[in-house]
């Protein structure tokens, strides 16, 4: 052990450290402080001036619970955002939760590429259309929508299984592990893949549809836009609501009033929440503000935020990976344990981000 | 036993300090994130936003207002429950059945309840919380201060000797609610950003005596005992993936498959 140690100390990689830490969710002195060292030696063994002793590396291993052999350097580099990554809520969102979240994207990113050795998937299919977020006039977000019905030939009405069809078109969609909850949903693109990560609290298949749609938003709208800002998150949930609910189709659907027996119907035909056909309604002129927020002052008094009155269709899931470890094993009997080897994942993230599910566990607080 | 006693180990048994000490600690918390003096923000800016915040984290905790949960479906839609604050706070939050507390406004003024006792917002000046003047505070503070209670304050004669003041039992409804009202005060100083937390029953001083009949610190009060059993389980159990769709079309490639080749692209 002390001679693979050593040897792991010799290739070892900085980055590779910063990735394990920000996936454990610490800061450097955080991490100097379990291993024993000073921060200034954290912050050298990640930047490469210096060189951590085998000992260290085994208690690097130990203090972020991965593999020593996850410091070794890889023959590629890890992925690198080509967008900033669309976090919602910046303000109450620290940075390292954010750095939390974007490092465990990039390992699914990662761990998509080295499967994908194994596998083919479909073929990258996402247009741009980059929108000025200076301007809050106009109808750009609402082109980009079209646009992206248009290139996924998506059919006049409502739109299928978005995340399978996400996936269709070469976008990877994972669900993040229960502490990035306070994130939500996010996404980010990369030379390799534009990723989704879903909130696995989101037990709702109403709104992690629009959630998906919000993040498809910024995925092609959203090139380098600064995160979290107001305008951008408006931008994104109006591509939402029009590739959703196209205006020329739904516009003489919706009520103008608060009818709810109404607002049901069209919730099951085009598969939105009643808040998403309410806001619908209210930015198509359709129902008056007024209106709208009565209606959501209903909403809210009744409970319906956390859960709204109708039958609850399964949550869509991700295929993709879960697709790929299944027919590995099938075909060439490649177990879980060898592709998460091969991707240098720590298991438990790996079944995670390879999951069609997310696993809850309420009583411990934490995702198995 | 004195009311103050009482009122404190029903919220304390019930778990409902440790959710107004979770939804204090989370308010300003953030209060102090935004707070930016350099900016232009006042005093004025602290007290209305720490009350927005408190509001919002009150209901969250008792799952009112925004965050209403059906009775027994605390576990449904958890994602709102922690949409928008930081994750240390979700992950600290104590779960308590939906139901426990229910809001119950007074006048407009936001208010919540447990087992008949209600409690109102108040702000003041950091340090001053015995010198807050309630006959300048609104019109509910007011009515609310003006409440005889069941407790000597300090006066010549105990108030519950007042001739001719009806028993509570024999008081309407709202009149009842009226005198179980208490009132939850927050400050925060704007230079040292250090923050205050007082609950208790206020009086009317008009007489510029004392704000409070009595009150309770609630930062100087050990944490309760960890509750057992208030973990929500599952509602929905994840079903069979009938009716999902088809998976996306996903390919082993020629190569891994054997056949002599290289096992994979990129492999020698």
């Amino acid at each position: 052990m002390t001679e693979r140690l050593g040897d792991i100390a010799a290739f070892f990689d900085g980055g590779r450290l910063t990735l394990a830490r920000q996936l454990a969710g610490l800061r450097k002195n955080a991490l100097a402080a379990l291993i024993q060292k000073t921060p200034t030696a954290v912050a050298a063994y990640e930047s490469g001036t210096k060189r951590p002793a085998p000992a260290t590396v085994g208690a690097l291993a130990i203090a972020l619970e991965v593999a020593p052999g996850f410091f070794l350097a890889r023959k590629q580099s890890f992925p690198v955002a080509a967008t900033v990554p669309h976090f919602r809520s910046l303000r109450s969102t620290s940075q390292i939760s954010r750095d939390q979240a974007y490092s465990y994207g990039c390992l699914a990113v990662d761990i998509a590429t080295t499967i994908e050795r194994h596998v083919e998937f479909p073929k990258r299919d996402l247009p741009s259309y980059p929108v000025s977020t200076e301007e809050t006039g106009g109808r750009a977000p609402e082109e980009a929508a079209s646009l992206l019905r248009k290139q996924w030939e998506i059919p006049e009405g409502p739109v299928g299984h978005l995340v399978r069809l996400t996936e269709s078109h070469g976008g990877l969609v994972v669900f993040s592990p229960l502490d990035n909850a306070t994130v939500d949903a996010y996404s980010f693109d990369t030379p390799e893949w534009p990723i989704i990560l879903l909130n696995p609290l989101k037990d709702d298949y109403y709104r992690q549809r629009f959630d998906v749609a919000h993040e498809l938003g910024h995925l092609v709208m959203h090139v380098d836009a600064e995160p979290g800002g107001r305008i951008v998150e408006d931008q994104a949930h109006r591509f939402a609501a029009e590739l959703l609910m196209p205006a020329d189709e739904i516009a003489e659907q919706l009520p103008s009033r608060a009818d709810w027996r109404r607002l049901g119907q069209l919730k099951q035909h085009w598969n939105v929440s009643l808040q998403a056909l309410l806001f619908r309604a209210r930015t198509l002129g359709v129902m008056s503000d007024v209106t709208y927020r009565n209606a959501m002052v209903t909403v809210s008094s009744k409970g319906w935020r956390r859960r709204e009155p109708g039958p609850m269709p399964l949550l869509e899931r991700p295929s993709l990976l879960p697709r790929a470890i299944e027919l590995i094993r099938a075909e060439t009997e490649v177990d879980e344990l060898a592709l998460a080897s091969e991707c240098q994942a720590p298991l438990e993230l790996f079944r995670t981000i390879t999951s069609r599910s997310p696993t809850v566990d309420y009583r411990a607080g934490s995702t198995k | 036993m004195s009311e103050q006693a009482k009122v404190l180990g029903m919220l304390r048994g019930s778990g409902v300090l440790d959710g107004i000490a979770w939804a204090h600690r989370s308010a300003y918390r953030q209060v102090r994130q935004d707070y930016n003096p350099a900016g232009g923000h006042k005093q004025s800016w602290i007290g209305y936003n720490a009350y927005i915040y408190l509001l919002d984290r009150l209901d969250r905790v008792f799952q009112c207002g925004d965050f209403a949960a059906q009775p027994g479906e605390e576990s449904v839609g958890r994602d709102v429950l922690a949409d928008g604050i930081a994750g240390r706070d979700f992950q600290s939050i104590p779960l308590l059945p939906a139901g426990t507390v229910v809001r119950y406004d007074l006048n407009g003024s936001p208010g919540w309840v447990v087992d008949g006792w209600r409690w109102l917002l108040a702000s003041y000046k950091f340090g001053q919380v015995e010198k807050i003047r309630w006959p300048e505070k609104s019109d509910t503070k007011q009515t609310v201060a003006r409440q005889p209670h069941s407790e000597d304050d300090g006066g010549l004669f105990p108030v519950t000797a007042i001739p001719g003041l009806p028993p509570l039992e024999g008081l309407p409804d709202h009149e009842r609610d009226l005198r179980k009202t208490l009132v939850l005060a927050h400050a925060m100083d704007p230079v040292t950003v250090d923050f205050e937390l007082f609950f208790g029953r206020i009086r009317w001083n008009s007489d510029h005596g004392d704000a409070w009949v009595w009150r309770e610190n609630l930062l100087d009060l050990p944490p309760g005992p960890p509750k057992s059993g208030a973990r929500p389980q599952p509602v929905d159990p994840i079903l069979p993936p009938s009716g999902d769709a088809a998976d996306a079309d996903v390919r082993v490639r020629r190569s891994a498959r054997g056949g002599g080749g290289p096992r994979a692209i990129g492999d020698a």
